[in-house]
């Protein structure tokens, strides 16, 4: 399998597992044109959200966009998003791919891929990429149109240990501050909260809310990362 | 005889979810209410945010992922009587802060089991705008035309975005009316409506009077304004057909303090519940002159934030005193149903000795509360498991369908028969004599979270 012409399946499916069709029933005839929708007992979730973690030994309804090509009996490696949870789980299959006793070596390989996929992302979309530390933090003054989804924009200050991508007035040793949402509001929860101490990798953007007082702002679940060194490497290694 | 049906919503199939279901809204089919539809911030999965369905009358439920954007951050829904379902939200992607989605869909059920079987497709997208916030919506159908109610708090105060003609091509006839004339500056989140099938429609809002500068949390001076329009908000002017004493649209029902700025960190919490923002709004079916509004204030000494409900039996020019005090209470929601019940749905932090629950009541009066009215005590749960702001929602929500009242709430799924005393069934997996949750093996335990629930309040009819 070439894992990096595959490289979005993971970042794609939110329900992956291995399964044994159970069953394949094609549609009536007054819907000749809809998909089949197979019976698939799921023998191993490889990645899951809270409720479908525990389905290894459940059956759930499997629909694709044409003709499967499966059969009943066949073995299937599934990468799926969920799209209806009724009496039984439906899904929608994004890929299928077959399953044996490497597809573990298989999944490694895609998630090394997705990685790189979303570390490359993730570095096209930034204006810098710093490894540092934060130093300080402070809170915004209040907008003065208050919301109860306000972002609660505070700034850190981070200690730039290395200037991995980008050229802001700083040189590593220097500092720059950035912006980054504080709610804990619905809206905003999953934003990154940055904390007093704090080592990581930032992705840091452009700062396109104007009420965040900021040049350079944070704001989406992978904007920081932890540092290893292998990120440090990848990353230096995709900048030159 | 008062019958209550209640229903813990998390499908079976999703019995291993921990997820903050909270700020629940319910929606019946006038054309066949075996159809009902509910929202709660449940996680979205492939990019869209899920509709609660549920074809035999709220029995049981599944969901199935419709909304485009992801999990909104605010979202509301309502049939019209032509069947067609509406909703408003607020995006769950941050492609723009605050965007406001007016969305429709004629069927939202749940698949065709093994026939007609596609995702989706997404609700149509009818108009968006930024900077918007809380919609909510009420739609009504009179004659052959859908008119629908979206109130929202734009960064201009208090606003209805409103069709009479919202089963047409995108935009669907939409106009933006901002109905506050006495704003400072933005206003409380809240804003209601309430339509009447011959044309009359009422709006509240809580418009901030004095908001004092800085980010210190503390109180506003607010006024708690009802307007009106007689001609379901058709024309240049709509919502001033009800002038206040200071020559404004709206009349003034009270004078408030309320949190302020209610924002950011700077809440006021009643337990971990956030407060400030309580409105809501309820016209007699039977009489359109007669129309109820509860509202939350304070603090005071004696509470975080005080429920209070009031009556206008004139078309909202005079209002009557307190006819209802709840202390320490939040997310209000009043029904009026086509038998003259008038129920109020409240959630009450109780504090007893090492414990503090929320009590979840509804209580219904004949009378406008002039004797004490049934009280319906639905839940009794846990103030724990927070994820994120707010803990139970900003509203729950209570409408009446000919004789009967539907509601929904959210509250902590903990599994123990004490906390319903009007008994409850769970469709996922519980094992109340352990008082465990169980994933869908039946074997493993899950922890404790927040879901939805559903109920029905009927009565024998004679």
């Amino acid at each position: 399998m070439e894992a990096d012409g595959n490289a979005t399946l993971l970042g794609n499916a939110s329900f992956i597992f291995s399964g044994h069709v159970n069953d394949i029933e094609d549609p009536p005839p007054e819907q000749e044109d809809e998909p089949p929708v197979a019976t698939v007992e799921v023998e191993r979730v490889y990645l899951a959200p809270d409720s479908l973690a525990g389905y290894a030994g459940q059956t759930v309804l499997v629909g694709f966009d044409g003709a499967s090509g499966l059969e009943a009996g066949d073995t299937r490696l599934f990468f799926t998003n969920p799209v209806e949870f009724a009496e039984q789980v439906s899904v929608y299959s994004i890929a299928d791919m077959p399953s044996g006793e490497d597809e573990e070596e298989r999944l490694d390989l895609l998630r090394e891929a997705e990685e790189r996929h979303q570390l490359t992302a993730r570095i096209i979309a930034s204006s810098l990429i710093v490894h540092g530390v934060v130093i300080a933090l402070r809170q915004t003054p209040s907008d003065v149109s208050p919301s109860e989804h306000d972002p609660d924009w505070w700034i850190a200050r981070i200690a730039i240990r290395e200037l991995l991508r980008g050229h802001p007035e700083s040189e590593p040793g220097n500092s720059i501050d950035v912006a980054f949402a504080n709610s804990r509001d619905v809206a905003w929860v999953e934003a990154p909260k940055l904390a007093p101490s704090q080592q990581a990798i930032f992705f840091v953007r452009e700062n396109v809310f104007p009420e965040a007082e900021a040049r350079f702002a944070i704001h989406e679940p992978g904007d920081v990362i932890e540092a290893t060194a292998e990120r440090l490497v990848a990353i230096r290694e995709f900048v030159q | 005889m008062t019958s209550v049906r209640l229903v813990n919503m998390i499908p079976n199939s999703s019995s291993g979810e921990i997820y903050q279901d909270s700020e629940p809204q319910v929606a019946v089919n006038p054309s066949n209410p075996d159809e009902i539809v509910a929202t709660a911030f449940t996680a979205a999965l492939g990019g869209a945010g899920p509709l609660y369905l549920s074809t035999d009358r709220g029995n049981t439920w599944s969901f199935r992922y419709l909304v485009p954007g992801g999990r909104p951050n605010d979202q509301s829904v309502r049939f019209a009587d032509s069947g067609m379902l509406y909703a408003g939200t607020l995006r769950g992607d941050r492609s723009k802060p605050n965007r406001m989605e007016i969305l429709r869909a004629a069927d939202v059920m749940p698949l065709r089991r093994r026939s007609g079987w596609r995702p989706g497709p997404v609700m149509t997208s009818l108009m968006t705008r930024d900077s918007s916030d809380q919609p909510y919506v009420t739609a009504m159908t009179v004659g052959k035309r859908d008119y629908v109610f979206v109130t929202n708090n734009d960064s201009t105060g208090a606003t209805v975005d409103h069709s009479d003609h919202a089963t047409s091509t995108p935009p669907a006839g939409f106009l933006q009316a901002m109905i506050d004339q006495r704003r400072v500056t933005r206003d409380s989140p809240s804003v209601r409506t309430a339509p009447h099938e011959n044309g009359t429609v009422y709006a509240a809002f809580c418009s901030w009077a004095s908001p004092p500068p800085g980010t210190t949390p503390t109180y506003a001076t607010a006024y708690i304004v009802v307007a009106r329009d007689d001609n379901f908000g058709i024309g240049a002017t709509p919502f001033r057909d009800l002038i206040g004493s200071d020559g404004k649209p709206g009349v003034q029902v009270a004078v408030v303090q309320v949190p302020f700025p209610y924002t950011g960190t700077a809440f006021t919490y009643l337990g971990q519940q956030r407060v400030g923002s309580s409105l809501s709004l309820a016209v007699d079916p039977r009489d359109s002159s007669s129309v109820f509004i509860a509202w939350g204030d304070g603090p005071s000494r004696e509470a975080t934030q005080t429920l209070r409900v009031r009556w206008s039996g004139n078309e909202g020019q005079i209002w009557s005193d307190d006819l209802l005090v709840i202390p320490d209470a939040t997310n209000p929601a009043l029904a009026i149903t086509r038998g003259g019940r008038v129920a109020l749905l409240y959630q009450q932090l109780v504090r007893r000795r090492l414990q503090t629950a929320w009590e979840t009541h509804v209580q219904v009066t004949q009378d406008y509360w002039a004797t004490p009215a049934e009280d319906i005590l639905l839940a009794r749960t846990w103030d724990t498991a927070f994820s994120f702001d707010p803990f139970m929602g900003d509203y729950a929500d209570l409408i009446s369908f000919e004789r009967e009242l539907f509601g929904v709430f959210s509250a902590h799924n903990y599994p123990d028969n004490s906390h319903f005393p009007v008994g409850v069934r769970y469709q996922r997996n519980a094992d109340f004599g352990r008082r465990l949750l169980l994933n869908v093996d039946g074997v493993t335990s899950v922890s404790p979270s927040v879901d939805p629930y559903f109920f029905e309040i009927s009565w024998p009819r004679f």
